[in-house]
């Protein structure tokens, strides 16, 4: 590049460059008019306004870090799983929640749950809507008639969040359902399914008879040796 | 001696005034080579490259300085010493390349003596005296206009998008003759017009409206020496006419 020296100062002269910038440059004894092929550039110095702008920048990253170290941790509490809800009517699904109730994972147990999960949008939901809308997708593919069952079994480690959403959403499927249709809600959580006792019930066995017999003949302790 | 006050109020007058400033590098060139000579172990001469250098960083330190800073000399001696150790770093680079003032084995001659020398120095001396004089007409007209190439090196764009932005500018006015004579006859810039016809914003244009100015001005008649040195802003803008 070539610059044609335009000004002389003591400190420095105006050199223009081929290229059409005027540049300030040491004067190593320059004259006007002369042609050079290089130059020292002074450095401009940095005025005070953009000093304090580099520390509003480091305060600003530093701001930033903090604020993303903050939304990490609060995510960590608040958006990943903090309980689950497994719906059953036949087909079965996973409903993931957060300590807020919004959604934030959707799984079918069963071939049907997956079927029934399959395309569902759960984004930004809370657990009511979308145990709604799965109701009702279920209603409509068929899975839930009239006299039909809905199982629900809460799977968290704080117990007063099984508590007090055992009630919450059985009487939140009530009143979505009363006036679409009547099935049978139960409720149950996660420590009592995994005790789960079944205990066969025959249609005759409202009582044991009014003779108090048990049905299942004489035990034979009367005849003990010890009297 | 002059008390650190009166340095410092001599400091904040010259950042105001360019003749000031010169005049305090003046007064102050005997410190100058002080430091200087400190830096290159040895007796500085007004001939070192060294010396201009620090001639420089002194107005930096001028042009820099803050009274937060300290006391102004032992700043601009920081930054002459630091200008310095960049120059001779940015030397040390060529330390391998031979010298045309070494001798070339043959006879004890100079390298310089054995190189054909093509240049003509009568007319080189002819050229930069025309040159010289075109540039103290493109002076004088800029002082009508109240600008100096100083303001104008302190105004140029640096930015390749605004230099873009601005080389429109000038290319568009520099095609439109009648622009350029109301220029002349107004002393204006016309910055509407420039603006609406060669698409760069009204902004970008006034914040360097010193350097499009000086531009403008080197576009109208009488500095083809100069105008011939921007052939290379003139093939890259395309289409205007030296």
């Amino acid at each position: 590049m070539k610059y044609m020296v335009m000004e002389c100062h003591p400190g420095y002269a105006v050199v223009l460059s081929d290229d059409g910038n005027f540049l300030k440059v040491a004067n190593m004894h320059y004259e006007v008019g002369q042609t050079v092929a290089d130059v020292i550039e002074m450095q401009y110095p940095l005025p005070e306004k953009k000093k304090k702008s580099r520390w509003i920048y480091t305060i600003a990253a530093t701001a930033a870090c903090l604020a993303l170290i903050i939304t990490s941790v609060f995510r960590m509490g608040h958006g990943t799983a903090y309980a689950s809800v497994y719906m059953r009517i036949n087909p079965e699904v996973r409903i993931d929640v957060t300590r807020d109730d919004l959604v934030v994972g959707l799984d079918g147990v069963n071939e049907d749950g997956e079927k029934l999960a399959d395309n569902y949008n759960f984004t930004e939901k809370k657990l009511d809507q979308v145990m709604d809308e799965l109701v009702d997708k279920a209603a409509d593919q068929g899975y839930l008639q009239e006299g039909g069952r809905i199982s629900l079994t809460l799977d968290a480690d704080d117990d007063e969040w099984v508590v007090s959403h055992s009630a919450s959403l059985k009487d939140h499927l009530n009143h979505h359902l009363e006036e679409r249709m009547s099935v049978t809600i139960e409720v149950t959580n996660d420590s009592y399914k995994d005790n789960k006792v079944t205990i066969p019930v025959y249609p005759d066995a409202s009582g044991y008879g009014d003779d108090g017999d048990s049905g299942y003949g004489e035990s034979g302790y009367g005849n003990s040796e010890y009297d | 001696m002059q008390s650190e006050n009166q340095i410092v109020k001599m400091v904040y007058d010259a950042k105001e005034d360019l003749q000031k400033a010169d005049n305090l590098i003046r007064t102050y060139i005997p410190f100058i080579r002080s430091e200087v000579s400190k830096c290159i172990s040895r007796l500085c001469t007004e001939q070192d490259d060294e010396f201009s250098i620090a001639m420089m960083a002194f107005h930096e330190a001028i042009m820099g300085y803050e009274k937060k800073r300290g006391a102004f000399l032992n700043y601009a001696a920081l930054l002459i010493r630091s200008r310095i150790v960049d120059f001779q770093r940015k030397e040390a680079r060529h330390q391998n390349h031979v010298s045309i003032y070494e001798e070339s084995g043959t006879e004890g001659r100079l390298i310089i003596d054995e190189i054909t020398d093509e240049h003509d120095y009568f007319e080189e001396t002819a050229s930069r005296d025309a040159t010289k004089q075109e540039i103290e007409e493109l002076a004088l007209v800029m002082a009508e206009f109240g600008i100096s190439f100083s303001d104008v090196a302190d105004n140029c764009p640096r930015q390749e998008r605004t230099i873009k932005a601005c080389s429109a500018a000038i290319s568009f006015a520099a095609e439109k003759q009648e622009l350029l004579d109301e220029l002349l006859r107004t002393k204006k810039l016309p910055l509407a017009r420039l603006a609406s016809g060669s698409g760069t914003e009204r902004k970008t244009l006034e914040r360097h409206r010193k350097y499009i100015l000086a531009m403008l001005l080197i576009y109208t008649n009488g500095y083809e020496i100069i105008r011939g040195h921007l052939k290379r802003i003139l093939k890259r803008e395309g289409g205007m006419s030296a």
